[in-house]
């Protein structure tokens, strides 16, 4: 049979692991990411400089048969065709991997469309990006573990992180700790700060045209704090615009994989945050397991027992951190539920299901197409979102007109790579 | 007091509804899915006159008269832009004049615009274009909020409804698919291409259509609902897959583009190849539209009858059908149920309803309905 | 003391780090554009997924947060 084609979605750590065990099966391997530079949100470069972590990955990949396709973003998908489109041009493929990870949720509450309140792993993504955040006064809120690292990573750039505040109880945060075991114990306490609160979450951000001050609550009280920067992230929500638009199947909030990582559609698989958030431990193992099927080559016990731990860690950090509910009522009648259309809570009330609200509010009919209202929507109103179509993001016009019924080749975009 | 069911909640749906209950008749609309949310939510609601044949036009323009005496809410995003047509050559500039002359004998004013008055009017047109006939009484509105609209009115005139997927209709009876049923002295079928599933001798058949929508922009792209003078033909053209230029301008800044007709596709996934198609057509008349962004795509399933004109009236005793409109069901949707209601209710109708009669493709003339029988339906 | 550039967002010149990406500018400017209803917003995700970065590049719209940004590079955030 000739060289087996492998795309594969997401530059992160499924994705690096899934094209460095795909080309060392001998696979030719064509790895798309939408940033300029791969490694993912949790390896995401500073400026220019990949993370430690991520260089040996990446140094893997320098072979002939793998083809880089950096700020790329995928519009269409077509698995009876087996071809990919992209902002910049078309791909065939014989196996598709998936591997685009998650975003983080969002979720509204008074004041969180001021400047200056973002992400909390958006925050860090864009200190990465360039933004200066020395001597901000910073308070990072949420949940989850990803809190820790970001007020970490901040603190390194120079922020004056005040107060780093965690929906999730103290006895539950124990719990978690003991699933931890050694290693991850020692580097999660390697973050602990004096700043670090239990059972606190935001209540309103303030500010006139900047975010200049934050409300959290705390054991039953609330405090104010002054700063310039606000951080805030709920957790992580898997993206699955792709899948959704291929038809897989899925379950407990993610895609549906079997152990060998496919998918309910033949010749997908999916790896990482996609299939369950679990840390990117879980992602480099997914990724490898994935592209072992995906070559037919018999996936390592090792990496099924890794699986397994890994998975079992997902379930813990899922119950550990799950959300209180009355971080769905932080929301008042004019919070905005919807940002790139400035949809209000109360339009949405009335409102029976997210497609009736699509129809009749316009939320999620902006530029996001829905991505950060509706996970938030999800949550607060308990709606199901679903499907997607193509294009899968907004796309110049000329792109559409352009993207004609024949792929460019594989060996032709590769020619000037290989030796 | 006679009562009805409504299968349907799209612009015809609610529209029949809305009507039928401010008649001061008991009403249920029955429906699956949010209010609006098929055909209505996938066209363009463009309130258009359209010139076709007599039938036609005479709907048209008794429906855009009901159009203009309804006052529609904020949220119903009424753009007053018109419609601009356009000539790429004398042939169809000739075109546009006798339907000029159509529309002007219908009481619609239509001015023809020489070709180098086109782009003073809208700059991004091309400049080779032959002239054009403007329409300044075209409006385009947000139709799903115009369907919720038309349920509000129909509900606070005391109509209720009943949210149920259907399995089945038959004269006095509707089957829900979860067992139940609901008993009504005339049922009237208004689901669009779906009506078929529910009554499979119904000459209709879905013509499926793609539309795509911009993002957003601080400054408009175009003022004008802007039409190639050949949509009418390839509205009414038969080809397998067509496609013709015709872009819209929304409140928002964004931009609405069409369109396309494909026969015989059951299945509703956007196909790429005819998103393609519509666009590079509509680059033709207007080449800026290359540097928009593309926000999102879908597809809608136009209810088609053989004749190109609907289908309005008794399919037997009480059982009546509303659907068949093609393109044109939001233009239309008023003169249909008021018809529609008068017929059911007995009334004296408007307009003459023989072109829209569902019986006309029969072999043998139907039956007639007894008008005593049916005038039980008229209110004290 | 790493390189710097500046480019111009909105006409306003803004200077960072050589290898920041645009939202990364757009966030250090504070409210850099304006949202539908017209208030102040800053880019939140920094991720390619909230389109709070979106601006436009030589007429080409493009989120500011996967958009390298270049000495002298000019973007606009109303189109």
């Amino acid at each position: 049979m000739a060289e087996l084609r492998i795309a594969i979605i997401g530059g992160g750590p499924a994705g690096l692991a899934a094209a460095a065990t795909a080309v060392d099966q001998g696979a030719r391997v064509t790895l798309i990411d939408e940033s300029s530079r791969l490694g993912g949100q949790i390896w995401r470069p500073h400026l220019e400089k990949a993370p430690a972590a991520a260089r040996p990955w990446l140094r893997r990949l320098r072979r002939p048969n793998v083809e880089v396709r950096s700020a790329t973003q995928v519009i269409n998908a077509d698995v009876e065709a087996g071809t990919l489109a992209t902002r910049g041009g078309s791909l065939h493929f014989d196996r598709l991997i998936l591997a685009t990870g998650a975003r983080e949720l969002l979720l509204p509450f008074p004041g969180w469309t001021l400047p200056g309140v973002t992400g909390a792993g958006g925050l860090q993504a864009l200190v990465h990006g360039g933004f200066d955040v020395s001597g901000r006064r910073t308070v990072v809120a949420g949940s989850g573990p990803l809190l820790l690292q970001v007020a970490h990573s901040l603190k390194r750039h120079g922020a004056r992180v005040v107060r780093v505040a965690e929906q999730a109880p103290w006895p539950r945060l124990l719990r978690f700790g003991r699933h931890l075991g050694g290693r991850r114990l020692r580097q999660a306490l390697g973050l602990a700060t004096r700043r670090f609160r239990t059972s606190s979450w935001p209540l309103a951000a303030h500010g006139r045209d900047r975010v200049e001050a934050v409300t959290l609550r705390r054991s039953g009280r609330s405090e104010t704090l002054r700063c310039d920067a606000l951080a805030v992230g709920f957790g992580l929500v898997p993206n699955l615009e792709l899948p959704r638009l291929l038809g897989c199947r899925e379950h407990a909030g993610g895609v549906w994989v079997d152990e060998h990582q496919r998918t309910s559609v033949a010749q997908v698989y999916a790896a990482g945050e996609l299939t369950g958030i679990c840390g990117a431990e879980g992602a480099l193992v997914e990724g490898a397991s994935a592209a072992h099927h995906a070559t037919r080559t018999a996936i390592p016990p090792e990496l099924l027992a890794a699986r397994e731990r890994e998975r079992r860690f997902g379930q813990a950090l899922a119950r550990s951190f799950q959300l209180r509910d009355e971080l769905r009522q932080l929301a008042n009648a004019h919070t905005l539920v919807c940002r790139c259309e400035d949809v209000p809570k109360a339009a949405l009330d009335p409102q029976p299901d997210w497609r009736s609200a699509k129809l009749h509010t316009r939320c999620g009919m902006g530029a996001c197409q829905g991505r950060i209202c509706g996970a938030a929507a999800e949550v607060l109103f308990g709606w199901q979102t679903s499907g997607s179509r193509p294009p899968l993001a907004p796309v110049p016009i000329s792109r559409l007109i352009a993207s004609s019924q024949e792929p460019c080749s594989f060996s032709t975009t590769v020619k000037g790579v290989n030796p | 007091m006679t009562r009805f069911a409504i299968v349907g909640a799209g612009m015809i749906g609610t529209a029949v509804a809305c009507e039928l209950a401010e008649a001061g008749a008991d009403v249920v609309l029955v429906h699956d899915g949010p209010v609006g949310g098929g055909a209505t939510a996938a066209g363009m609601g463009h309130l258009v006159a359209l010139p076709g044949s007599p039938g036609q036009t005479e709907l048209t323009q008794r429906s855009l008269a009901l159009w203009r005496s309804h006052s529609l809410p904020d949220d119903c995003e009424t753009l007053c832009c018109g419609t601009l047509w356009v000539a790429r050559d004398t042939r169809e500039l000739e075109e546009l004049v006798s339907q000029a002359w159509v529309l002007r004998d219908a009481g619609t004013p239509a001015e023809l615009i020489p070709a180098k008055r086109l782009r003073v009017l809208e700059p991004e047109l091309r400049p080779d274009l032959a002239g054009g006939l403007r329409v300044l009484s075209d409006r385009a509105i947000y139709a799903p909020r115009a369907a919720a609209e038309l349920w509000r009115r129909a509900h606070s005139a005391g109509a209720r409804r009943r949210q149920a997927r259907v399995a089945a209709v038959a004269a006095g009876q509707i089957q829900m698919a979860n067992g139940t049923t609901l008993e009504a002295d005339c049922v009237v079928l208004a689901a669009g291409d779906r009506s078929r599933l529910l009554w499979p001798q119904l000459p209709v058949r879905p013509r499926k259509g793609h539309l795509l929508i911009t993002t957003r922009r601080a400054t408009p792209f175009i003022y004008h609902q802007i039409i190639e003078a050949g949509y009418t033909r390839s509205a009414h053209g038969r080809a397998d897959a067509s496609v013709a230029c015709n872009v819209q301008p929304r409140p928002t800044g964004q931009v609405l583009i069409g369109s396309s007709r494909q026969e015989g596709i059951e299945h509703a996934d956007v196909e790429p190849a005819i998103l393609q198609r519509m666009l590079q057509r509509a680059a033709t008349y207007l080449p800026g539209i290359e540097r928009l962004t593309a926000l999102r795509a879908w597809t809608g399933m136009r209810a088609a009858t053989p004749d190109g004109e609907p289908l309005i009236g008794w399919i037997e005793d009480g059982l009546a059908v509303a659907t068949g409109h093609e393109g044109l069901g939001i233009t239309q949707a008023p003169a249909t149920a008021e018809l529609l209601s008068q017929l059911v209710l007995g009334w004296r109708p408007t307009i003459d309803p023989a072109p829209y009669c569902p019986q006309r493709f029969a072999a043998k003339p139907a039956r007639r309905p007894d008008p005593e029988r049916h005038a039980l339906g008229a209110v004290p | 003391m790493s390189l710097r550039i500046q480019l111009w967002i909105d006409d306003r010149a803004v200077s960072v780090p050589a290898g920041s990406n645009v939202a990364a500018a757009m966030l250090s400017l504070g409210g850099a554009h304006r949202s539908v209803h017209g208030e102040p917003r800053a880019p939140v995700c920094g991720m390619g997924v909230c389109w709070e970065c979106r601006v436009w590049l030589d007429g080409i719209e493009t989120r500011g947060c996967l958009l390298s940004a270049a000495d002298g590079m000019r973007v606009r955030t109303d189109g």
